[in-house]
């Protein structure tokens, strides 16, 4: 069931994807090469109304100091006055620009950063005691469109979320987020399931992965069957007040993720007790069943440690 | 797949504060400097409505447009006889637009809105208030007549108006749509997605959903 677990994004164990601010791991170009993909193959998946392009500059001096402190020896940042210096050598990038001056840039200042950073992020105006979702980039996301939901606030975005209304959760949430401050950011991470390790689940391509869902079975469950996680971090940003909030898409084939035998035992019962309309919103309907079986191996009634790591 | 869930009902928009993107309520007057009043069709009959409740001076301050939109009986001349400030009728929302783009440019603050007809309607209404920056608080808006929606479809973003059923097929590109309750008020539309896409020889029955 859904919960308001947030929780300050801290650093957590060496080589973890919680070790730095902005993870980024082996399958850096790749996502990126596939980020390009579906851009150009529909540039909708990217936006910015006109009045977020402080909070696209706060995005990109965010992202580019963070990721030049936590790894130097693939990004480095260097400033002389306005003038900046970004080197990015998996991606073979070595641009000067002036900063503030998007005609000094190839893209807009959150499309440029966000090309080269993997997961898909929302830039949020915050006004009138809600948060808007003014700008963002998606190609990686989990069954909901940026061009549907740009210009929504908090709870019409949310709209479609089963239950979490009922409970209370997105009252609390915004109030939560409305209140993080600069410097202090914040995470929580969600979870869905997706057929083959597939990306861009997007609901614009639905009719062209959806298929994909009748085609597990009893015996391919392990290698067919993903579970999605996203790590969602919660930044204040300085000049514009708005908000980023990137969401890092991570997928494991149920085969590899049962190699820990905790995950498989924990996923087991998350999946067997997940109501309905849970099983129903996340599109797992027609392969639940199988799933559950599948997993129940992992599952003898044993006590699990605290915490998500493997013992 | 059951979509039930995500096909929302007619409260959809109209009820649960937590999807009110566009509250609709009754036509109440509300104080202010100046009315503008638009009514589609059947919204006609909410005008009138209102006209119980209101004092003379109202009707001094007031804009009142009528959009008849081929919707019979015609009440150009019982809307004509709350004798308003402005009157003006225009044949359908397409001929209405230019006019209405007019009417909020030069709008001042302290003016209120009234929008009543058809969703679609309230919907297209409100979004040009939107772009010429009229707060959504200072707004009413009644639906009367078909509860029909606009939607846009997903995955080739063309728009189509008047949807009364459930599914839909796409008139741009053929995809058997869901009409889903999540609704833009940027785009005036409901969300349709591709019903079937699991599989697609799967024809669920057509319902007569938003009549
Ligand atoms: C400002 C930052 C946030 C953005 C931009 C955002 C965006 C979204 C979007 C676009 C969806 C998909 C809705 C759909 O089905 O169309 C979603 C789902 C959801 N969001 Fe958020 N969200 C944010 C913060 C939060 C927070 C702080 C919570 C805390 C409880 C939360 C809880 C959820 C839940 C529970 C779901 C359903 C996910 C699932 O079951 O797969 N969101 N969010």
């Amino acid at each position: 069931m859904y919960a308001v677990n947030l929780e300050p994004h801290t650093p957590v164990k060496k080589g973890s994807v919680f070790e730095f601010p902005f993870d980024v791991d082996e399958h850096y170009v790749s996502e990126m090469k596939d980020r390009a993909l579906v851009l150009d193959e529909d540039p909708l998946r990217c936006q910015s109304l006109p009045h977020m392009e402080a909070a696209g500059w706060d995005t990109l001096e965010l992202i580019m100091e963070s990721k030049a402190a936590a790894y130097p020896e693939h990004f480095s940042l260097s400033k002389d006055g306005d003038k900046w210096r970004w080197i990015n050598r998996p991606m073979g990038i070595d641009d000067t620009f002036i900063f503030g001056n998007t005609s000094t840039l190839p893209y807009g200042p959150m499309e440029y950063i966000t090309r080269q950073a993997q997961g898909d992020f929302a830039v949020l105006d915050q006004r009138d005691g809600n948060l808007w979702m003014d700008a963002g980039i998606v190609t990686t996301q989990a069954d909901w469109s940026l061009d549907f939901d740009i210009g929504m606030n908090f709870f019409e975005w949310h709209a479609p979320v089963p239950l979490a209304h009922e409970l209370g959760i997105f009252k609390r949430a915004l109030k939560f987020l409305l209140n993080v401050q600069h410097g202090k950011p914040a995470r929580r991470l969600n979870w869905t399931m997706t057929i083959n390790p597939r990306l861009d689940t997007s609901p614009e391509n639905y009719h062209k992965w959806g298929k994909d869902r009748l085609t597990v079975t009893p015996e391919n469950v392990g290698e067919k069957v993903y579970l999605r996680v996203e790590l969602q971090t919660f930044w204040r940003l300085p000049r514009s007040n708005g908000l980023l909030f990137p969401i890092r898409c991570y997928l494991i084939s149920m085969e590899e993720l049962s190699s820990i035998p905790k995950w498989g035992c924990r996923l087991h019962r998350v999946l067997g007790s997940l109501p309905q309309e849970l099983r129903d919103y996340k599109g797992l309907t027609s392969y639940i069943d199988d799933t559950v079986a599948w997993l129940s191996k992992f599952d003898q009634g044993q006590e699990t440690s605290p915490g998500t790591f493997p013992d | 797949m059951d979509n039930s869930h995500l096909a929302g009902n007619d409260d959809y928009i109209e009820g649960e504060e937590r999807f009110s993107q566009i509250p609709c309520s009754t036509l109440e007057p509300m104080d202010g400097t100046c009315h503008i009043i638009l009514a589609q069709g059947e919204g006609a009959l909410a005008v009138l409505d209102l006209a119980k409740k209101t004092s003379s001076d109202f009707w001094q301050k007031t804009h009142l447009a009528y959009v008849p939109d081929n919707i019979e009986p015609n009440r150009t001349s019982q809307l004509q006889d709350l004798n308003p400030r402005w009157f003006y009728e225009w044949p359908t929302l397409d001929a209405a637009l230019p006019h209405v783009r007019e009417i909020f440019a030069n709008s001042k603050q302290g003016s209120r809105l009234y929008v009543t007809g058809t969703h679609s309607f309230i919907g297209i209404i409100f979004q040009q208030a939107h772009n010429a920056g009229i707060d959504p608080y200072e707004a009413l808006a009644e639906r009367r007549g078909p509860k029909t929606r606009r939607i846009q479809c997903v995955h080739c973003k063309g728009f189509m108006d008047n949807v009364a059923t459930q599914p839909v097929t796409c008139s741009h590109c053929g995809v058997l749509l869901l009409v889903r309750g999540h609704y833009s008020r940027r785009l005036a539309a409901y969300q349709g997605v591709c019903i079937n896409a699991e599989d697609t020889s799967e024809i669920p029955e057509t319902k007569e959903l938003f009549s």
